[in-house]
């Protein structure tokens, strides 16, 4: 039985469906990440589970109890809010004993535990200070502590980096993930940046309109995306639609009016009739046209419309009987000429047969 | 380097003494000797100070402008603190509508308003004197309270009315612990904007008060009818020294939340 799991909810304002019969379990000490684009309903997910708002239709399932109508204040899951949410009018301390002392808890006890959670998220010596003093990395470490001191059932996420400057998202990703880990707490976490998402989760769900696209591993979604939409999310930009598929021992042949493609599908995700491949920028290979390793498979000729310098690579805005390709080469050659023509190898082991 | 136009300047000191001027002389002559207005007083006295003690009627309008001025107040608190709550804090259907009910009472002439008030509520349920002139002074303090709260309300962040939720407070226990304390300088303001507005109010209190029960501004009134001695000076000024008071509080709570604001 898992920890959580929401059965068939759906939520509605007014006249506009923003879940349909969400389907949703976690595991205890398992951290699950929502992420999607805005709007997606991520955001209403976790204020569902939060008791922030109520489902239409559906069930909520906590510890094998049901949730679905238990007020907020009843629920003991902490909160970690996008923009912190600190109380202006009190310090770091008061803060964090805000929790507890609803709790009732006695004065000695509530200083050993706060002492304790300040060390957890680095903050010891900060009790006197107000939140308007702190910068914005200590005021979410004190968002943190605040939610986990009163030892939460669940710990929630509402995009908690997403004010915080580059560098100091990294690292608190990492204090994030590490504090998780350290105390075995179950957590969820919503947030539109993959790269965090991937990196501090044990499972994504990738959102849309509502319904759940793909979940599971990081890696694997990252590897196998489900559908074109999760494909295109996670940055495939290149897709290929197929006329005809068939099966060659375990690989799968896709045929087109340019060339055939073959490819080795991941059984576990893909369906057996789906006829669309999808392809990274960065995994897309510049060839001599008489290469052996092609042996005419995996093949386009086509001309280059456009340069972009990323930085690490060159984007080539590749025109071919197929449509447009995006490719990435390194970017310590020279660049390519816009117009010259060129030869695109799609590696086998790349190339994703999605929905 | 700061650029002094002199026109400029001759303009603002202008301005200030047409502003200030009255209230000089007022000042001025309620330490005069005599027992007429003049300006300049020929001879200076504490007399007219000591005879507002001495005169029947003065001391107990002021009990009585207190009473009223503080029980409204907080009658108009009970009402407008949770009107400016859900104006602020909810969508919903005819919240325009409601935002310019609240205020109405500043757009009508006080005369209108405090004769309807007279003829169509206090006369037709036979309320007592008190109680009419409790009911338009919270009436005309009301929307001084939603106004100022509102927008002390606009500043504060909702969410963490959510936080302390999410940590297990009640809603009740959230509102007193967490939106309270957070609104407080706007709640001073707005009490004691509504008080001065109440304590200085004649166009309704000259319809609520009758036989017995009088205000202070009324009582005042009715003096000038009758004698033209320096005492109406000296109460202006200890009028005007109570407004000062309460406006510096306001100074002083406004300005000091305007530092501590994140």
């Amino acid at each position: 039985m898992s920890l959580l799991s929401l059965n068939d909810v759906s939520v509605a304002y007014g006249p506009n469906t923003i879940l349909k019969d969400l389907n949703l379990t976690v595991e205890k000490g398992e951290l699950l990440s929502l992420l999607g684009p805005s709007g997606c309903g991520k955001t209403t997910t976790l204020r569902l589970i939060a008791g922030f708002l109520q489902a239409k239709t559906g069930q909520f399932l906590f510890n094998a109890k049901d949730y679905t109508r238990l007020p907020i204040n009843k629920r003991h899951f902490g909160f970690v809010f996008q923009n912190y949410a600190l109380f202006p009018h009190l310090t770091v301390f008061d803060n964090i004993a805000f929790g507890l002392r609803l709790r009732k808890m006695d004065k000695k006890t509530i200083e050993k535990k706060i002492k304790a959670i300040l060390q957890v998220v680095n903050l010891t010596g900060f009790e006197k200070r107000f939140p308007a003093e702190l910068s914005g990395g200590q005021r979410q470490r004190v968002a943190i502590a605040r939610a986990l001191v009163i030892e939460p059932d669940l710990l929630l996420f509402d995009e908690p980096l997403s004010n915080l400057d580059a560098n100091l998202r990294v690292t608190m990703r990492e204090e994030i993930r590490r504090i998780q880990q350290e105390l075995g707490i179950t957590a969820i976490y919503v947030s539109h940046d993959q790269e965090e998402c991937f990196s501090i989760s044990d499972k994504v769900a990738i959102l849309n309109h509502g319904m759940i696209e793909q979940i599971d591993q990081p890696k694997k979604i990252y590897r196998y995306p489900k559908s074109e939409f999760v494909a295109q999310f996670i940055g495939f930009k290149n897709f290929i639609t197929c006329s005809k598929r068939a099966n060659d021992g375990n690989d799968v042949v896709f045929s087109t009016a340019h060339g055939q493609f073959r490819t080795t599908p991941n059984a576990d995700v893909q369906s057996e009739t789906s006829l669309k491949l999808a392809i990274r920028p960065d995994d897309i290979e510049l060839c001599a046209p008489a290469d052996a390793k092609t042996a005419g498979e995996n093949f386009l000729t086509g001309q280059i419309q456009l340069s972009t310098f990323l930085g690490k690579a060159y984007q080539y805005k590749v025109l071919t009987p197929l449509g447009v390709f995006h490719v990435n080469c390194g970017s310590e050659t020279e660049p390519l000429a816009v117009g010259t023509t060129i030869h695109l190898f799609f590696p086998m082991d790349k190339l994703v047969n999605v929905d | 380097m700061k650029q002094h136009n002199p026109v400029l300047a001759l303009f603002t000191i202008l301005t200030f003494i047409f502003l200030l001027g009255p209230l000089a002389i007022i000042i001025v002559t309620s330490f005069g000797a005599d027992s007429y207005l003049s300006f300049p007083p020929k001879s200076w006295s504490f007399h007219w100070y000591r005879h507002i003690f001495e005169t029947e009627g003065f001391l107990s309008t002021f009990k009585t402008s207190m009473i009223v001025s503080i029980i409204g107040n907080l009658i108009a608190l009970l009402v407008g603190l949770p009107a400016a709550y859900a104006l602020s804090r909810y969508p919903f259907w005819g919240k325009k509508f409601l935002n310019s009910l609240f205020i109405s009472p500043l757009l009508i002439p006080g005369i209108v308003l405090g004769f309807a008030l007279l003829k169509y509520v206090i006369v037709a349920y036979q309320f007592s004197i008190y109680t009419g002139l409790l009911i338009g002074h919270a009436i005309i303090m009301l929307p001084f309270i939603i106004r100022v709260i509102a927008s002390s309300l606009a500043n504060f962040d909702f969410s963490i009315e959510e936080a302390a939720i999410s940590l297990g407070a009640s809603r009740f226990a959230t509102f007193f612990k967490v939106v309270l304390p957070n609104i407080r300088s706007g709640l001073i303001a707005a009490v004691v904007l509504a008080f001065l507005e109440s304590f200085n109010n004649v166009d309704i209190s000259i319809f609520m008060t009758g036989p017995g029960v009088s205000t202070l501004p009324i009582q005042m009134l009715q003096y000038v009818q009758n004698y033209f001695d320096p005492t109406i000076a000296a109460i202006s000024v200890l009028m005007m020294l109570l407004t000062a008071a309460l406006m510096y509080v306001i100074e002083r709570l406004m300005g000091l939340s305007y530092f501590t604001k994140n």
